[in-house]
């Protein structure tokens, strides 16, 4: 991240009594496909719309490569958007639709012309310059979007789930698209969507929302890998929460009680103390399954019962009860849990730094 | 016997509804008909055909008053009604608040269905109280008042479909409000407003309640007829109901056209 493209600071926003955003602080570098991740109605879109220019922060600043925008109307600011379902001009071929903002800016046609042929090539539509947009698959619409918001050069591209209303198959194959497109023109992308996957997929970094809040900013791995609150390893990905409270504290290793047993865990850099209440956070696929009691580690395991056996086609994902009755999912390839069948007694067991003690989010 | 009760019962809905639609039309095939026909009386059997009706019509001067006034409230009515029609609506549906937008929609809708006699009358007084003239002015007036709500109700209609994230994109492709309203928001609606506007000239065309009690001494078409039927039925006026009727058909036919249009 070499210069800050976008610098939102204190940003809070109202509708009347309701609260949409409250406070926030984001910076997104030059260059970086940012990801607004978060469940509808936690003010994504908001936020869009206040870079964008369409909505006016209550309280906040928006400053695009240095420069105020706050006050400024869309049609001033450097910023384009591609809306969720296109929102193409009906009345206007392909051409005429890419080619609006260059002649608002007064282009010579010749070199509008050019343009639009360039953009039509990026986004993989040459010879669709005459269509009318209705007669435009929903793919090819969103392209004729980017295209047409990408026309101008902004420095930053905004995206309002762009995405959502196309078919899975689609959806994958144009956040590769997307994403390409992006790293070949070096462009500044801040992306909303409400998919943690495609956030995953695409992002250099994801800020992932609640409530009208940014919860935890990070690149996909570390969010992943190291979520900051029981909210965010909840919705990146599946996980196991063992909840319970906090029994000892042993410089860096923490023991948790919970109802499924006593376990160790990794406090980070959390500061935490004896008595308080906390979870436990183990990915499925971080969980090894024996059937042989064995040699247990202990504070890094737990018995239970086969449940459920899913077949997910190039994965297995067994659900195992646990004897306090807590369900513990675990996931991995097939040929893993050959044998298995509902009632069998296994042991799952996970390497010590796979468990992230996590604060219980207060409200 | 069998079949013909299943034969009776295949026929018996048929019947119904050309019974219903001769009910309908029979009337105003009447007096297309007879606005062709030699005879100055209403009799059968048609003894020959002729347009001599309608030349009677249209050289007499009465008439032809009559048609220009009557053209002349029905523009009247085109242009004010579909205009602030038209706008109030785009702001109708502009609105956030779904339950003002309700009740403003229900506040404009309310003339359309109070009695036109209401209306007349209340305008006669209203005007007189204003001390203003009873003339083609106050029933210009009326006519907007008459038409408007429709105007408002078909372009409501109309826009709940329309994508206002359009204009939005405009905006932020570089456009200032008033280049939106020229390059997007215009273009997209002006079949709507055309047609919401013939509609208007529609309605004007045959308003007769409202207009004779605002238009004193001056005369539409319809004022004219009922004028003439009082004394007698002249076969020069089953000609102007049928040029009347002609008219009103087609720009009944071109607003539903136009509405239609581009509504997907
Ligand atoms: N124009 C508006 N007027 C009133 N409330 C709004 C408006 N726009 C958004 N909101 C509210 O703000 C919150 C955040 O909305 P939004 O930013 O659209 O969420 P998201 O895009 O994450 O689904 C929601 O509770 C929504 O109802
Ligand atoms: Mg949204």
């Amino acid at each position: 991240m070499t210069q800050t493209a976008v610098e939102i600071e204190g940003v809070r926003k109202r509708f009347g009594a309701a609260t949409a955003l409250e406070k926030v602080d984001l910076n997104v570098g030059t260059g970086e496909f940012l990801s607004l991740l978060g469940s509808s109605g936690c003010g994504k879109s908001t936020l869009l719309r206040i870079i964008s220019g369409f909505e006016q922060p209550t309280e906040g600043s928006v400053r695009i490569h240095g420069t105020d925008v706050t006050r400024q109307p869309p049609e001033r600011r450097p910023t384009n958007m591609v809306f969720q379902r296109g929102a193409l001009f009906p009345h206007m071929s392909v051409r005429e639709n890419i080619a609006y903002s260059l002649k608002l800016k007064r282009w010579e046609r010749s070199r509008i012309n050019d343009r639009v042929d360039e953009m039509l090539a990026l986004v993989r539509l040459e010879g669709f310059a005459d269509r009318e947009p209705g007669k435009l698959s929903g793919g090819q619409a969103q392209r004729v979007a980017l295209a047409r918001a990408l026309a101008g050069e902004p420095r930053v591209l905004l995206l309002d789930e762009p995405l959502s209303a196309l078919d899975l198959k689609l959806r994958q194959q144009m956040q590769l698209e997307l994403r390409a497109i992006q790293k070949r023109l070096g462009a500044t992308f801040i992306f909303v969507t409400h998919d943690q996957t495609e956030a995953l997929v695409m992002s250099d970094r994801i800020a992932i929302m609640n409530n009208g809040r940014i919860v935890q900013h990070g690149t996909p791995r570390d969010i992943y890998r190291r979520p900051n609150s029981v909210f965010v390893s909840d919705f990146i990905g599946a996980t196991n929460l063992l909840r319970g409270t906090i029994t000892a504290v042993e410089g860096k290793r923490v023991v948790l009680r919970t109802d499924s047993g006593t376990f160790h865990a990794l406090a980070s850099d959390m500061a935490v103390k004896r008595g308080e209440r906390a979870a436990l956070s183990v990915r499925p696929e971080a969980i090894s399954l024996r059937r042989d009691p064995g040699a247990t580690p202990e504070g890094y395991s737990v018995a239970g019962l086969v449940d459920e056996i899913i077949y997910q086609g190039n994965t297995v994902r067994v659900g195992v009860r646990a004897a306090s009755g807590a369900a513990i999912w675990i996931e991995g390839r097939g040929d893993d849990f050959d044998g298995l069948s509902s009632g069998t007694a296994v042991v799952l067991s996970w390497a010590p730094d796979a468990a992230i003690l996590l604060r219980e989010d207060t409200e | 016997m069998g079949d013909d009760m299943v034969r009776l019962r295949k026929l018996l809905p048929a019947a119904f509804v050309g019974a219903v639609l001769a009910y309908l039309y029979a009337p105003i095939a009447v007096i297309v008909i007879f606005s062709f026909t030699t005879s100055p009386r209403l009799s059968m059997p048609i003894e020959g055909l002729t347009l001599d009706w309608y030349t009677s019509a249209l050289s007499n001067s009465l008439i032809s008053t009559a048609l220009r006034n009557s053209l002349l409230l029905a523009s009247v009515s085109a242009l004010v009604s579909g205009v602030i029609g038209a706008a109030f609506a785009f702001g109708l549906v502009a609105l956030k608040r779904p339950r003002l937008r309700a009740s403003l929609l229900g506040a404009s809708m309310l003339p359309a269905i109070m009695p036109l006699l209401v209306i007349g009358i209340a305008l006669a007084v209203f005007f007189r109280l204003m001390h203003v003239q009873q003339g083609l002015l106050n029933a210009a007036i009326g006519h907007v008042l008459v038409s408007l709500p429709f105007v408002v109700l078909t372009m409501n209609a109309r826009l709940e479909t329309f994508d206002f994230s359009v204009l939005e994109a405009a905006r932020d492709l570089g456009a200032t409000p008033g280049r939106v309203l020229r390059d997007i928001t215009l273009p997209l609606i002006r079949p709507s407003i055309i047609g919401a506007a013939l509609l208007a000239a529609a309605l004007s065309l045959d308003e007769f309640v409202v207009t004779w009690f605002n238009i004193g001494s001056q005369l539409t078409v319809p004022v004219l007829v009922w004028g003439l039927m009082r004394r007698g039925i002249d076969p020069s006026i089953n000609a102007i109901a049928t040029m009347l009727l002609a008219l009103l058909v087609c720009l009944v036919a071109a607003s539903a056209l136009l509405n239609r249009k581009k509504s997907k």
